[in-house]
């Protein structure tokens, strides 16, 4: 079954400029479905129409066979999205700030709490949720960020660079978190530039250029034998 | 020492180009950045042209007084403390902070010359605020018959007084930043000692007006407490009577005022300099200490928790908290001035007062609407959301619920202050009937409209781009049209109750319309998508 369905998505900025112009592309359950391009290629405006967060001016996007346009507090109860630089609220705690998503997304108390600390534990944040938010470091910020995320359960995970700024043993937990949530029957789409890791962890890639698709499939139709780097500068210098 | 000097000049350039946006008018590319920049130039154009203002008409208010040889110790104080508070709340950040630290501190920058120039950029605006305050001062003096030379005396001396002030802003400032920056509610702290300072000078003023008012103190108590007050001022504060000797032509007077002066630039200097290192790492590694977990297992609604957000957001910053939280200190203070004094005389005086004559009473309840309507958080809430407005647009949240918070602290921040003063002018004043009840559903009818008109106008200005919460909280279109609307629909009731001369009828359809409309506008906000 199909998650996320993007159909003919067109977004033009004032001035003309196309940042995505008549993209599709699908994600099933159980999927994690990585997201690549250059700089400026429409990865963030796409991440962002996806969640809600931006409009959009052609196309349709359906979370779970559910439209954007037309019930987006439906969808976003479905979605959880971590963008790249993750603006906390500086002024809340960790856990208060967990609390207020875990509020706005309708989790349980027992929910919350067990979710809440078994999260925290495997990213290794169990004794710095009680701090102000303001006196994190990037990674942390992530770190809270994610927990908030996974707090709740979602069916599609829409992450942003969700490496950037983590060390190596929450990248590495990070993505146990993903493949997990996967299997018990979501779907993961992440943009990133690291695509060693994309390789290692994906069962499809959509690539885009200038807001156009450029190719999509699994890791084996995209890749086979090469690595997706090669591929990519490929399709890089094929310009 | 050239090195020193060139990057000196190069980073106080960047510097004052900064202030009043002068930098985002030359290059803003869009127009309404090149707007809001036009609009803080013009804002700051406007500060300086009121205090040229003030200082000259108020020379003109000590000659009418005979009081025209108190000026320097007058403006010597005035003077001395606009530049305290001003470095004192200012100076630590602009010298020692700012994101731009690191980067210039890896550059082949002398350490001097990045201290240097952030000195200079704090002490020169201090220097041409003395020169607006002192030099319209002299003029306006001549003007009334002081001698010219006594006039650039003055003239000169008041450019003296800010070094030693600001010095000691300066070094206190840095002192309190850094032991604040190891509580954890810090912007609570702060914001609470602020509020008691403003409470305790309005109350002193409320105090002196009253005792004014009641015939207690005439003009000659007043010229004799002014020179008590003056004793006092030379016995705390030694430069404003070496300014009143140089003002006098007393060379020791100057001597000293120039000593000092000297003292303070040179401690500063050194200060700056030497210690620019050491305070910037000092400062950047002073944090809160760390918390204990308070996990809360209880499950809360949307609305109940994002005015649990909302809560937090006001008690974490000062500037906040000041700004919205005022309306509600003067009402109490006007509540608990009703409550002490002897109120016979006023009410007895309120039946002269032209046009409004008997109906003065009735009209009561504006006061406390006026205050109500005029400083509302949700003016600026909108705004505050700033680079968070990204996490709120991704996330299942309700226009109704987001909105509703807003003015749900809004309303916890004023009715209670309203009620209890309403219920306090009822029994002091002896009300019944109608205007006692009016005393207390109006202002709050008023302050939920306001809340919401204010709401309406950030929706449609918002700025989320501010780097420092007192630009979305103080400058803004909507912060400013939020105050307008407020303060006109007060006045438009006011009018209308004294034209038709049926104030009770008129306020008790008011108090109606406004909450309707309140009602009816927030109906209509809510059907909005999140602004982007």
């Amino acid at each position: 079954m199909e998650v996320l369905r993007i159909e003919n998505l067109t977004k033009v900025y004032p001035g003309g400029k196309r940042a995505v112009d008549g993209l599709s592309l699908s994600v099933r359950e159980g999927e994690i479905c990585a997201f690549i391009g250059h700089n400026g290629a429409g990865k963030s405006t796409t991440i962002r129409a996806v969640c809600g967060v931006m409009g959009f001016d052609e196309g349709e996007i359906r979370v779970d066979g559910i439209s954007v346009r037309e019930d987006p507090l439906a969808c976003k109860r479905r979605i959880a999205y971590l963008p790249d630089h993750p603006a906390l609220y500086p002024f809340m705690t960790g856990d208060q700030f967990i609390a207020l998503t875990a509020d706005l997304y309708g989790v349980g108390a027992k929910e919350r709490a067990e979710r809440t600390e078994r999260y925290a534990a495997m990213l290794g944040m169990t004794d710095r949720l009680g701090d102000l938010i303001d006196s994190y470091s990037h990674g942390m910020r992530q770190k809270t960020a994610v927990i908030a995320a996974l707090v709740h359960q979602p069916r599609l995970m829409v992450l942003d660079e969700p490496f950037v700024g983590l060390d190596p043993e929450a990248a590495y937990h990070l993505k146990r978190v993903m493949r997990e949530l996967c299997d018990q029957g979501s779907a993961i789409f992440f943009s990133t530039h690291v695509l060693e890791v994309a390789q290692k962890l994906c069962d499809r890639v959509v690539m885009i250029r200038g807001g156009r698709l450029v190719a999509q499939g699994t890791m084996e139709e995209i890749a086979g034998d090469r690595s997706l780097e090669d591929v990519f500068m490929e399709e890089a210098l094929h310009d | 020492m050239t090195d020193w000097i060139r990057g000196t000049g190069l980073l106080l350039r960047i510097r004052l180009l900064r202030l009043a946006g002068v930098n985002s008018l030359i290059h803003g590319h869009d127009r309404r950045q090149r707007l809001r920049a036009l609009g803080t130039l013009a804002l700051c154009l406007l500060v300086c042209a009121m205090a040229v203002g003030y200082s000259a008409v108020y020379m003109i208010a000590l000659s009418e007084m005979g009081a025209l040889d108190a000026a320097a110790h007058v403006y010597a104080i005035v003077i001395a403390m606009l530049a305290f508070g001003a470095v004192g709340l200012k100076g630590p950040a602009l010298i020692f902070g700012g994101d731009d630290v690191e980067m210039l501190r890896a550059m082949p920058v002398p350490t001097a010359a990045i201290a240097a120039s952030r000195l200079l950029s704090v002490l020169l605006p201090e220097l041409l605020f003395a020169l607006l305050i002192a030099v319209p001062a002299a003029v306006s003096g001549v003007c009334l018959g002081m001698e010219p030379g006594k006039a650039l005396r003055f003239a000169a001396a008041m450019l003296l007084i800010p070094a030693l002030p600001t010095a000691a802003a300066l070094m206190v400032g840095v002192l309190v930043s850094w032991v604040t920056r190891r509580m954890r509610h810090r912007a609570l702290v702060s914001g609470v000692l602020s509020m008691a300072l403003m409470a305790l000078v309005l109350s002193g003023v409320m105090a002196l007006g009253a005792a004014s008012g009641t015939g207690s103190i005439t003009e000659q108590l007043l010229m004799v407490k002014l020179g008590r007050a003056a004793e006092l001022v030379r016995g705390l504060y030694p430069p404003a009577d070496w300014a009143y000797q140089a003002m006098n032509g007393h060379a020791a007077g100057f001597a000293w005022l120039l000593l000092s002066a000297a003292a303070a630039l040179a401690a500063v200097c050194l200060f700056v300099t030497l210690g620019f290192t050491r305070v910037c790492d000092a400062l950047a590694s002073a944090s809160a200490r760390s918390g204990v977990r308070r996990v809360r297992v209880r499950c809360l609604s949307p609305v109940l928790a994002l005015l649990g957000k909302e809560w937090q957001r006001l008690v974490s910053c000062g500037v906040y908290m000041m700004n919205t939280m005022m309306g509600a200190v003067l009402i109490v203070l006007m509540a608990a001035a009703v409550c002490v004094m002897n109120l016979r005389p006023y009410v007895g005086m309120l039946r002269f007062v032209p046009v409004i004559g008997g109906q003065a009473l009735a009209l009561l309840p504006l006061i406390p609407a006026f205050a109500a309507g005029v400083m509302q958080p949700t003016a600026c809430a909108v705004s505050l959301e700033g680079q968070q407005m990204v996490l709120l647009r991704a996330m299942p949240v309700r226009m109704r619920d987001w909105l509703g918070a807003k003015v749900l602290l809004a309303l916890c921040l004023y009715v209670p202050a309203l009620l209890a003063g309403g219920a306090v002018a009822v029994w002091r004043l002896g009300l019944s009937g109608a205007p006692a009840a009016l005393m207390m559903i109006y202002p709050t009818c008023a302050a939920a409209f306001a809340a919401v008109c204010s709401l309406a106008m950030n929706l449609l200005f918002p700025r989320f781009d501010w780097e420092q919460e007192v630009q979305a909280v103080k400058q803004g279109a909507a912060v400013l049209l939020a105050m307008l609307i407020g303060l006109l629909t007060q006045i438009a009731v006011a009018a209308l109750a004294i034209v038709t001369g049926r104030a009770v009828l008129v306020m008790g359809a008011a108090a109606g319309v406004q909450l309707v409309g309140a009602a009816a506008l927030f109906a209509l906000l809510c059907r909005r998508p999140m602004p982007e």
